[in-house]
């Protein structure tokens, strides 16, 4: 999040003050979850939409379903929670997720922002610090840190899930921030995840993983890609999961294999499930496909390949997509999940029937299946598999 | 001349009424076009009460600037019957929804907290205007007057001049509307304040611009002290017109998040649509206007 700073003259002048550092574990928020549980589960609610015309409710309601029916430990909000929302929406929707889970049966929830969060009658920062009071620091279930930064966006955190020993699982959650002004300054593209957003991972997860000795490991893939060694470096980092709101480039890659067209960096689609709804968009350097990313490839499924920690993506954004992946290129070993999550609401647009959440069914021994609960409103819960197996 | 200070009043007040309906309604409407569920026969009352509203104020207009006594007279017979049948209609939608059971309860608490409560009591309230507009130009009687001669004489002229001056209202209403939300809506961070306040002068500017033509350009009887003061403010809101565009031109460049991050609520068009029309549209109604002023 943008630093705050009250010196009238500075701003007038538009000039910026010294970026303040911040130790990356000011990103983290822990969780022992795993002392009491072998498995969690981690739901995706994927662009509800809630605004001023949205029945609150009825759709207070049907968030509470969604949470108790998937039988979800964590929920993960994954941008676009509101669109022309008041204040009293927004605090609506955080005091439901708030008031979820007791004691015996705890709850937690965090979010990400997603192209439309701050377009509301409030200001811009008013969705990141009214989350701040049911913040676990102070008493509450919400695990969303706000940390007062230059790094791009409003919403970059980490959950680090550990035994009360050690850390098992992470969820990295990444603001893909909202649109990007066109060379022809009259119309936007979807923004990215940032240079710095994606540096600020990496601290993260050689912050996580101090045994191992990331620039040596480099290093290594760096001779292993020249052809200078014959066997890629393997490290073992703690598995993670990465949320955020508009997909990658490596969605649409994916997809393209699917139909069995050519890709770049000798793309590979290792499994998928699911379809895509939306309408062509014409992605710069692909073409048409239903996919709406960003401007450009920014490199962040890269650098997660690279860094070997994240197994798994979701994301949202196209509400009427619900194709999902395991996809990987010439610089991943294993291939990483993509998943467009299912849209949790019937706000703005949607499919038929294809309303509810992403689960991702979390081992204590780093392991991880992908789940879709659906539910409609006021119809039957039902699951099914995503993929057969177990990823990580 | 009291009577005629507290009619401009009334139309200073529907005018800022109006551009707190439109704050709300448009980017609901832009929302339901670009929704599966569109819920235009649903909120047909919301929306066409605030189009009956800004419709009321251009009636309003026309009442305090007549042409003739003639018009004056067919002004609030006419508009009177339309103000009538159609608020009669939203009352009729509203009860439709209420008994069909598509409004839940007289008070939902969407799309306003009081709906459609507070949509069926400004609905009587535009049928009783409506009502009494038609009464007072059925039971017309010429008076002697201050009639506002067009300035415009050629008939094509003076229909574009009224369409653009009707989006010029659109447009002002809805820049004064997001003028009173940054009361609201405020970035706290005060990080993109510089660029922040050119966009608020430049929402508010056509305004101002408006309510001097209003309250006293117009209500200037002699003919070349008018000519000469038109010309006066054409020049100054020129001048401003031009201030604020190079203002604004430095703000985005030291600022390009200007829009995006420091004013999001703002220009709801531009972040549903992807297009940058919020500072192109700003330009132009605050540029345009002047210049037209020069025109003799």
């Amino acid at each position: 999040m943008k630093k705050r700073f009250f010196l009238l003259p500075i701003f007038l002048l538009g000039g910026c003050a010294s970026s303040s550092e911040h130790e990356i574990s000011d990103y983290e928020v822990k969780l022992d979850i795993f002392s009491s549980k072998e498995e969690i589960r981690v739901i995706q609610l994927a662009d509800l939409h809630w605004n001023y015309n949205s029945d609150l409710e009825e759709e207070t309601e049907h968030l509470r379903d969604l949470v108790n029916e998937s039988n979800a430990d964590i929920a993960i909000l994954s941008g676009d929670n509101t669109l022309l929302a008041d204040k009293n929406i927004i605090d609506t929707l955080y005091k439901t997720l708030a008031d979820i889970g007791d004691t015996d049966h705890p709850f937690y929830w965090t979010m990400v922002f997603g192209n439309h969060d701050k377009q509301g009658y409030y200001s811009p920062f008013y969705p990141a610090t009214a989350a701040e009071q049911y913040s676990i620091s102070n008493g509450g279930n919400c695990l969303f840190v706000n940390v007062d930064d230059y790094i791009t966006g409003d919403c970059n955190h980490f959950i680090s899930l550990n035994d009360g020993e050690k850390t098992l699982f992470q969820l990295y959650c990444l603001d893909s921030n909202n649109l990007h002004l066109d060379d022809n300054m009259l119309t936007y593209s979807y923004d990215v995840i940032h240079e710095d957003q994606i540096e600020w991972y990496t601290k993260a997860i050689r912050y996580s993983n101090p045994s191992i000795d990331y620039d040596k490991y480099l290093d290594s893939l760096d001779k292993y890609f020249a052809g200078e060694i014959n066997d890629r470096p393997i490290i073992s980092p703690i598995p993670s999961l990465a949320y955020f709101h508009i997909p990658l480039y490596q969605t649409a890659y994916a997809y393209l294999s699917s139909l069995g067209e050519e890709v770049p960096d000798n793309g590979e689609l290792l499994a998928y499930s699911g379809f895509m709804g939306e309408e062509d968009y014409s992605l710069p350097d692909v073409g048409n496909v239903p996919v709406y990313a960003g401007y450009e490839d920014s490199g962040f499924f890269k650098t997660a390949e690279l860094y070997a920690s994240t197994k798994g993506m979701s994301y949202g954004h196209d509400h009427k997509n619900n194709f999902c992946s395991i996809y990987k290129d010439k610089y991943g070993e294993e291939g990483i999940g993509l998943f467009y999550g299912l849209k949790s609401t019937r706000m703005l647009t949607y499919v038929e029937g294809q309303i509810g959440v992403n689960i991702a069914t979390i081992k204590n021994d780093g392991t991880f299946s992908m789940k879709r609960g659906y539910l409609d409103y006021g119809e039957e819960y039902y699951e099914e598999d995503m993929f057969e197996e177990y990823l990580a | 001349m009291k009577k005629r200070v507290w009619s401009l009043l009334l139309e200073g007040a529907l005018y800022l009424f109006c551009a707190l309906l439109i704050l709300k309604c448009f980017p609901l409407f832009i929302h339901d076009i670009g929704s599966d569920d569109h819920l235009f026969w649903y909120l047909l009352p919301y929306y066409l009460e605030t189009v009956l509203f800004i419709y009321l104020l251009f009636v309003v207009h026309y009442w305090l600037h007549p042409a003739s006594q003639k018009g004056k007279r067919l002004t609030l017979t006419v508009n009177g019957i339309i103000l009538t049948v159609l608020s009669f209609a939203v009352i009729l939608v509203d009860v439709i929804h209420l008994s069909t059971g598509d409004y839940s309860s007289i008070i939902m608490g969407h799309p306003t907290l009081g709906y459609p409560m507070d949509n069926l009591i400004l609905a009587f309230l535009l049928l009783i205007i409506g009502f009494v507009m038609y009464l007072k130009g059925t039971r017309f009687v010429s008076a002697s007057e201050h009639l506002f001669t067009p300035r415009l004489k050629s008939t094509v002229v003076k229909v574009i001049a009224a369409f653009f001056y009707g989006l010029l209202v659109l447009c002002s209403l809805w820049y004064l509307g997001d003028f009173l939300l940054s009361f609201i809506a405020f970035d706290t961070s005060l990080e993109h304040l510089f660029g922040f306040i050119c966009l608020l002068l430049m929402m508010i500017s056509p305004t101002v611009l408006l309510a001097i033509k209003e309250f006293y350009l117009d209500e200037l009887s002699d003919e070349e002290k008018q000519r000469k003061m038109r010309f006066r403010l054409a020049i100054i809101f020129t001048s401003i017109a031009v201030f604020l565009i190079v203002y604004l031109t430095v703000a985005l460049s030291l600022d390009s998040d200007l829009i995006l991050l420091g004013t999001p609520a703002y220009f709801p068009l531009d972040l549903m649509a992807s297009v940058n029309l919020g500072p192109i549209s700003l330009i132009l109604i605050n540029l345009l206007p002047p210049i037209f002023m020069f025109k003799k």
